[in-house]
């Protein structure tokens, strides 16, 4: 049983996939930076399909920090929702994890149930770890929210019930308080009229407030992650911002790091402290939110920019990025994936394998001829 | 699992059609079984009496209650008439039953559901009424009820059959008419000067009929039980004439002593002819829409 | 938009039955009274002479107009007159009363069966897709709607019986050697039990069991079929991935999040099982000798006994309306969203 002493103090980041029988079975890897909360190694995943495999994600590689929030855009259908099922692992059966690791890093007094006795932090593979360790874990320090909140919530259970069911499942709470601690749930969330929405169902409530009822049952337990899967979509505008500054409000409050996904870039320049593009299964770009606008890397992460609508600009100014993302159940896919939509693509493109470049300390890019800084430069004039 | 043309000159048009026969067929192994066993029993129903063996009426005491032998391949019954001709020829009058409560149920019940649905208002109300009022009733007591008060003969068995098969029909009708009322193609043909008849009857009806073929499959499946089950209990066939129903509750007071072949062998038969229809069925609906499945 | 409250929703759905007991006293009475041939010949019997038919005419109303017939009709049902049976003598209602609880009570026996079969398999055959328990339900419910219901019995008691003489002969609702327990509901094993005679209990429950099965085996398939398919859409539906990311335990997610929304179409599914169950009840009441409503029925065709029929038919669908009523209050019980205008 390695001791988890070692974890802690050990000053540069080794991969020791295998630390004894015990810890190997519990899905224990004795790397990750302390500083993360979430790290993902070379991860790589497929769907097995009747008309072929489909390579969903390749050698996904990012960390996500206590606190901060990232935004991770891109395409449908470019794998960010797939990479956030992965994360809280719950992956339709026909998926298959050929390689890599989900790192969690669990803060002190957050372990679950079994690890109550150890009060050092700990590291897990979520790939290795057991249903129920999962189980533990999600809802109470990962959490996730959906598209589509309507849908998402029971049909047929009272809101407020569904909200006191994870509190009665991951926390110690005696059952009289398990009510009032739902109703501070749905205030902490600015539900009007708490008392009388609790009795609500779901199909009594709008878009909205669905949205925010799952929030609260995200947050119930303060986890320290919270993944949001397009939130917003399918809101109306006004009702966007209300949500997005609630969730940025909670986060502040709660110090929870999120995760937005979304293929509105424009909000996620918003919200987000960082962003992760992704095509094609491929997360081609990683930089500070302001960095990435003023100076994107990759062509796609400028066609991307260049292409959000804009007061100031006409419609002949909006340019549309050709083609169409490759066909993921090719055996013949190129090495980046990008290569047929792409101006400045090479044979070198078509021959080596990708390789993370970084240009500066928190900026990295998957390409191998990142727009230069002239051309970075240019958009500043746009 | 295509079958792929030959490599070297593209397929003549012989070639092709096997090929894709070939693939139609392989990927629907079991509905394909299904029509060849339909086949068969289309063949019985048609040719019954010169298939079978011997003459399904002419009695033998001197082989009564004979088990299977090679001589009779399903054994022999009270009277000593061999059962395999009885159950043969009994196809005629079990399928032929079926088919025409169907056909009847079918005809009048697009018909009103084609009205129903085209119309609306008070036709509708109406309509769905009479629809409802018998769906009130579970069916087959329905069918007693209306046998004892039209008279114990075939044809009222037949009719039986038709008007407690009127609801399905009535109602599916009703509601595809329903979803293509406002189609487009439906406001160009009454633009171009179609009246309501023509409407209903050349464009509606059309686009209605493949998903119907796969409720009259399935239907006939459950026609031909409904039909055996009400002469089971004595109702519209009389002896000595073979029908699989009345076959089985003429066997049915010898089981107890043993002489299982007399019931079970009709019974067998029975099950087959239902199993293929509802095969049929499946295999129809797998192929003109999946989504139709529960 | 809430919806209406529980016992508005309760009193609009019993009024809705209204129409449909008035659509089934009319369609028996057309069966009865307005049908062609002579109906006072019916009700009088094959045997009958003229004098005895035009009796029966005047006492039924039988010249009157059709409109007045109708009210005669309704006043003779109200006071719970539905003829007397040329074979045993009695009124219809009284055999009727007599027989029924042996119908019932092999009526809900086959329910419980088949629910105690069909659930378990259908919730096991969705949550493990394309295993051994998968292919076993997928084929019990294509090939169970094939079974024709007296066939299956008369299979049934020869293995069982004949050959293998586990269960009893079927002959009725008790051997011979025992007598009846004294009546409280007119289900034998609820009364046995009630009269504390166990050895009663088994003898009619092993009685009970050949015909139950039968019966149960046929709304089996359509059962196991749904709550597969029900089970299914439910298990891919957002909110049980919502659940999930919750971290609820298995147990709750699959009943008390999966399988309550499941129960919906299930249930809906329930009342057109029905009308198969109460249809089967007859031929496998004519089958094993059970005294119930149904064989009454079969006796009383075969005899010409006219009123015991139509008694019969009339009683069957009250009771089969009264049923999806049940059916459908449940509903309203389930789901919040029944009865709000969309």
């Amino acid at each position: 049983m390695s001791n988890p002493q070692s974890i802690t103090q050990t000053p540069q980041p080794k991969v020791n996939p295998l630390s004894g029988g015990v810890a190997a079975g519990r899905g224990r890897s004795l790397a990750s930076s302390p500083s993360s909360l979430l790290s993902l190694r070379n991860l790589s995943l497929e769907f097995r399909t009747r008309t072929g495999t489909v390579r969903a994600l390749e050698n996904i590689s990012l960390q996500i920090n206590p606190g901060e929030t990232v935004g991770i855009v891109g395409e449908s259908g470019s794998g960010k929702s797939v990479l956030a099922l992965a994360i809280m692992g719950l992956l339709d059966p026909a998926a298959h994890i050929p390689s890599g690791e989900i790192l969690w890093h669990s803060p002190a007094n957050q372990q679950p149930k079994q690890q109550t006795a150890q009060q050092q932090s700990a590291t897990y593979d979520l790939l290795k770890a057991s249903e129920k360790n999962l189980r533990q874990l999600r809802g109470k320090s990962l959490s996730m929210i959906f598209q589509t909140p309507r849908t998402a919530l029971n049909p047929i259970r009272k809101v407020g019930k569904q909200i006191v069911a994870v509190l009665r499942c991951h926390t110690s709470l005696p059952k009289r308080q398990l009510k009032p601690r739902a109703l501070e749930l749905l205030a902490s969330v600015k539900i009007p009229d708490p008392q009388q929405r609790y009795n609500a169902y779901p199909y009594e409530l709008s878009g909205g407030l669905c949205q925010r009822i799952m929030i609260a049952l995200a947050i119930a337990c303060s986890p320290n992650l919270l993944i949001a899967d397009e939130p917003t979509t399918g809101l109306d505008v006004t009702t966007q911002a209300t949500v997005m500054t609630l969730l940025k409000e909670l986060a502040t409050k709660q110090q929870m790091a999120t995760v937005l996904i979304t293929h509105d870039l424009a909000l996620a320049s918003e919200y987000c402290d960082r962003i992760l593009v992704m095509h094609a299964g491929h997360l081609i770009e990683s930089a500070p939110t302001r960095t990435l606008f003023n100076a994107p890397a990759h062509p796609y992460t400028h066609k991307l920019i260049a292409a959000i609508p804009e007061p100031h600009k006409g419609l002949h100014d909006l340019v549309p990025i050709l083609g169409n993302l490759p066909d993921l159940r090719r055996q013949d896919l190129p090495p980046c994936r990008f290569i047929s939509r792409c101006d400045l693509a090479t044979d070198k493109c078509n021959n080596t394998p990708l390789q993370r470049q970084q240009i500066t300390a928190d900026h990295q890019v998957a390409c191998w001829h990142p727009l230069g800084k002239d051309q970075r430069g240019m958009m500043n004039d746009e | 699992m295509t079958a792929s043309p030959p490599a070297s000159s593209p397929p003549t048009p012989r070639q092709s059609f096997i090929a894709q026969a070939r693939y139609v067929i392989s990927e629907n192994v079991v509905t394909f079984g299904a029509f060849l066993l339909f086949f068969v029993f289309v063949l019985f129903a048609l040719f019954g009496g010169a298939i079978a063996p011997y003459n399904p009426l002419t009695s033998n005491a001197a082989v009564a209650l004979s088990p299977p032998t090679l001589s009779h391949w399903f054994g022999t019954d009270d009277l000593g008439r061999d059962i395999l001709s009885r159950v043969i020829v009994a196809t005629r009058l079990d399928l032929g039953i079926a088919v025409v409560a169907v056909a009847l149920s079918f005809f009048l019940g697009s018909i009103l559901g084609t009205c129903a649905g085209y119309f609306g208002g008070w036709t509708d109300r109406i309509i769905s009424r009479v629809v409802d009022t018998i769906m009130a009733f579970p069916l087959f007591i329905l069918a007693m009820g209306l046998v004892a008060a039209l008279g114990n003969t075939v044809e009222n068995i037949i009719y039986a059959t038709a008007i407690i098969n009127l609801p399905l029909y009535t109602r599916v009708i009703r509601s595809e008419v329903l979803t293509r009322r406002e189609a487009g193609y439906i406001e160009a043909a009454r633009l171009s000067g179609n009246n309501n008849l023509q409407i209903m009857a050349f464009h509606l009806f059309p686009n209605v009929l493949p998903v119907m073929m796969v409720h009259i499959s399935l239907n006939m499946g459950w026609a031909i039980l409904n039909a055996a089950g009400l002469s089971f209990i004595g109702l519209g066939v009389r002896p000595p004439t073979p029908e699989w129903g009345i076959m089985v509750a003429e066997g049915a007071t010898y089981i107890i002593s043993g002489e299982w072949w007399l019931a079970i062998f009709p019974g067998l038969i029975l099950m087959l002819a239902v199993f293929c229809f509802n095969l049929l069925g499946d295999g129809l609906r797998d192929l003109i829409d999946p989504r139709l499945r529960t | 938009m809430p919806r209406p409250s529980t016992p508005i929703l309760i009193l609009r759905r019993i009024l809705a039955a209204f129409p449909s007991v008035l659509g089934v006293i009319i369609l028996t009475f057309i069966l009865t009274r307005a049908l062609p041939g002579d109906p006072a010949a019916y009700f009088a019997g094959p045997a009958a002479s003229q004098e005895a038919i035009d009796q029966i005419r005047e006492t039924l109303g039988l010249n009157r107009s059709l409109p007045e017939q109708f009210f005669i009709y309704v006043g003779e049902l109200l006071r719970g007159d539905l003829g007397s049976s040329l074979t045993t003598g009695q009124t219809v209602l009284s055999d009727l009363l007599t027989r029924l609880p042996a119908s019932l009570e092999l009526t809900f026996a086959g329910l419980l069966f088949s629910l105690t079969l069909a659930i378990p398999l259908g919730i096991l055959a969705a949550t493990r897709p394309n295993s051994w328990i998968d292919h076993t339900v997928r084929v019990i419910a294509t090939a169970g709607v094939s079974l024709p219901t007296f066939f299956t019995g008369l299979l049934l008691i020869y293995v069982l019986y004949f050959l293998l003489g586990i269960v009893p002969a079927p002959l009725g609702r008790l051997d011979i050697l025992y007598s009846a327990p004294p009546p409280v509901t007119g289900l034998y094993l609820i009364d046995s039990l009630l009269a504390g005679d166990l050895e009663l209990f088994w003898a009619a429950l092993s009685q009970l069991i050949l015909p139950a099965v039968t019966l149960g085996l046929f709304a089996l398939a359509p059962l196991a079929r749904v709550t597969r398919a029900a089970m299914l859409a439910v298990l891919s539906s957002d909110f049980i991935r919502t659940a999930k990311a919750s971290g609820l335990p298995s147990t709750t997610v699959l009943f008390s999040y999966a399988f309550r929304n499941a129960l919906l179409p299930i249930m809906t599914t329930l009342g057109v099982v029905f009308s198969f169950l109460l249809g089967s009840n007859v031929l496998v009441e004519k089958v094993f000798s059970w005294p119930g409503i149904g064989s009454y029925a079969v006796s009383a065709l075969v005899a010409s006994d006219y009123a015991a029929v139509q008694g019969f038919v009339l009683t069957m669908a009250l009771l089969y309306v009264g049923l999806n009523l049940l059916i459908d209050l449940l509903y309203i019980a389930i789901d919040p969203r029944a009865g709000v205008e969309s």
